[in-house]
């Protein structure tokens, strides 16, 4: 059971760790002061968010969060390759951001009927977070869509290279059969497809951005992040991440 | 009335003890001096974000990161407040939030010496939050009696939020302190680089500070430049010599008067920072630049938002 759960909290806790690095890149550089802080903000609750997963994790197997997140070498890392692409533009931050939040809003509603009961019940304390994201992302898409010129050629390149890696969040670790036989998993994760189509659809219809809805979940042969394989971004990160750590993982810091 | 009458009226309120307000009649120059010190202010703290805002992704265990991240907000948040003040102080020269931003950008705008200095290791986060902060704090503090209604106000926030991220600069040079020994060289290394640029930080020596008699009677300012900088000397010494550490100063003592005596810190290099040539002073605003010109359009499309919707 152990290492079934594991797999779920480290996928869950590796997506919220490597989204808020990549939003913290903003700190200091977003397009204007206001959203500067705003997005800090979401910085913070997913890398808190991490640190709880970590810290059930620990409760669970003894590993200390700090050295999880920082000294894992990429192949045991297990977040979705959407979240350890650069930053890029505003328009990239914002979709991948309201793409992700979706499926971490229909992950947590299915997690909340995990039979961990320590998960279940953390869970219900972080939706109430992870809408506000929602809530922020929907109004910066609606602004976005209803840009002309630059601004919509940035939207679209977003959307098609969003798009492009949302298969990857519903792809399968190991030990899925297994969790969902024992309830851990309420649901397996490719179950959540249609959910997400349609809160997507929900999003970018009314916008006329109906074009950019896909139909089917097209996942990709080859392994993914879910599985340990990364692309070099995530090794890049991973430098920035585990720099100082690294340089002596012994000692208090 | 006359300018003279209403010049006698305005340092009769000041002498009061009165505050002045945004739409209060006040001099010329009064608005003047008042602005440069708010606007100085803001743009330190956007400013800021960038020596610190490098060690967000690296920072070493979870909950360091998060602190760091926030402390970096707290200091962009306080730049917004920031120009909001000077914004309406601005009213009657016509100058808006991107007027100063482009005014900092372009390098017609001045900013706190110690933000062209590089950071190059974690310890300087701990130096910055810790000294750099805690000499922040103490001209901050001593400007909360400021006459500018306005400034005061936002400088009570600011000043309680700089005490917090004086506790996590502490907190993580503590941590060095009581570390291995390459976490206490780092540690004394940053403290050895940071030395001339905090003691600069508080201003030349009182008779080389030109605008201070004026911004004092006008109380804008209410301390000297030695004045804060012996305040500083008195809090942050026996610190340093608390973690047996030391200060990079042979001469550096305290007479039976209390006054500290330290060696010229040379004001050649503090008057080269601030005229634009810190040693990292072109890099800094470069990146200033980058993320103006990267979120140009983001800007653009919201100005235009009602035209579009």
């Amino acid at each position: 059971m152990k290492d079934v759960l594991r797999e779920i909290l480290l996928s869950t806790a590796d997506d919220e760790l490597i989204l808020g690095h990549r939003d913290s890149e903003w700190t200091a550089f977003a397009p204007f002061i206001e959203e500067d802080i705003a997005i800090s903000s979401l910085a913070q609750d997913e890398i808190a968010h991490a640190s709880v997963y970590l810290q059930l994790l620990h409760d669970l197997t003894g590993e200390d969060p700090d050295r999880l997140a920082f000294l894992r070498e990429p192949e045991e890392r297990r977040n979705a390759w959407l979240l350890e692409r650069p930053k890029g533009d505003w328009a990239y931050t914002v979709v991948r951001h309201v793409a992700y939040d979706l499926f971490d809003d229909i992950r947590l509603r299915h997690l909340a009927r995990s039979s961990f009961r320590p998960l279940a019940e953390v869970v219900e304390r972080l939706q109430r977070e992870e809408s506000y994201h929602l809530a922020h992302g929907r109004l910066w898409l609606e602004r976005l869509a209803q840009g002309k010129g630059e601004a919509r050629q940035r939207l679209e390149k977003a959307l098609s290279a969003v798009l492009e890696d949302v298969p990857g969040l519903f792809e399968e670790g190991a030990g899925v059969e297994e969790a969902v036989a024992q309830g851990l998993l309420p649901t397996r994760p490719r179950q959540w497809w249609e959910e997400w189509r349609e809160a997507w659809g929900g999003l970018l219809i009314p916008l006329g951005l109906g074009a950019w809805v896909p139909e089917e979940l097209s996942l990709p042969a080859a392994p993914g992040g879910r599985q340990g394989r990364h692309t070099d971004q995530l090794e890049e990160l991973l430098g920035a991440l585990s720099e100082v750590y690294r340089s002596d993982p012994a000692a208090a810091w | 009335m006359e300018d003279k009458d209403r010049l006698l009226e305005f340092e009769e309120r000041i002498a009061r003890g009165e505050k002045i307000e945004a739409e209060d009649w006040m001099p010329q120059e009064y608005r003047k001096q008042a602005l440069r010190l708010i606007l100085t202010h803001a743009n330190s703290e956007i400013m800021g974000a960038l020596p610190e805002g490098e060690w967000i992704t690296r920072a070493p265990t979870l909950q360091r990161k998060l602190a760091v991240l926030a402390k970096v907000q707290d200091e962009v948040g306080h730049a917004q407040l920031l120009y909001r003040v000077a914004e309406d102080l601005a009213v009657p020269l016509g100058k808006t939030r991107e007027d100063f931003l482009a005014d900092l950008i372009e390098g017609r705008a001045k900013f706190h010496n110690v933000f062209s200095y590089p950071a190059p290791t974690w310890a300087d986060v701990g130096v910055i939050a810790f000294f750099v902060d805690g000499a922040a704090l103490v001209t901050q503090s001593a400007l909360l009696e400021t006459s500018y209604g306005p400034y005061a106000r936002i400088l009570k926030r600011i000043c309680s939020e700089e005490a917090v991220h004086l506790k996590h600069g502490e907190d993580i040079v503590l941590t060095l302190a009581g570390g291995t020994p390459a976490q206490r060289a780092m540690l004394q290394d940053g403290i050895n680089r940071w030395w001339r640029p905090l003691l600069h930080f508080f201003g030349p020596p009182d008779q080389d500070s030109p605008n201070l008699e004026q911004a004092k009677r006008w109380k804008i300012r209410i301390k000297t430049n030695e004045e804060l900088r012996q305040q500083f000397l008195n809090r942050y010494v026996p610190k340093i010599w608390g973690m047996g550490l030391q200060v990079p100063d042979p001469h550096i003592r305290k007479d039976e008067d209390g006054v500290w005596h330290y060696s010229d810190p040379g004001w050649d290099e503090f008057w080269q920072v601030i005229q634009g040539h810190g040693p990292l002073t072109r890099e800094r605003l470069a990146l200033r630049r980058l993320a103006h010109d990267g979120g140009q359009w983001v800007r653009a499309l919201l100005a235009g938002e009602v035209e579009v919707a």
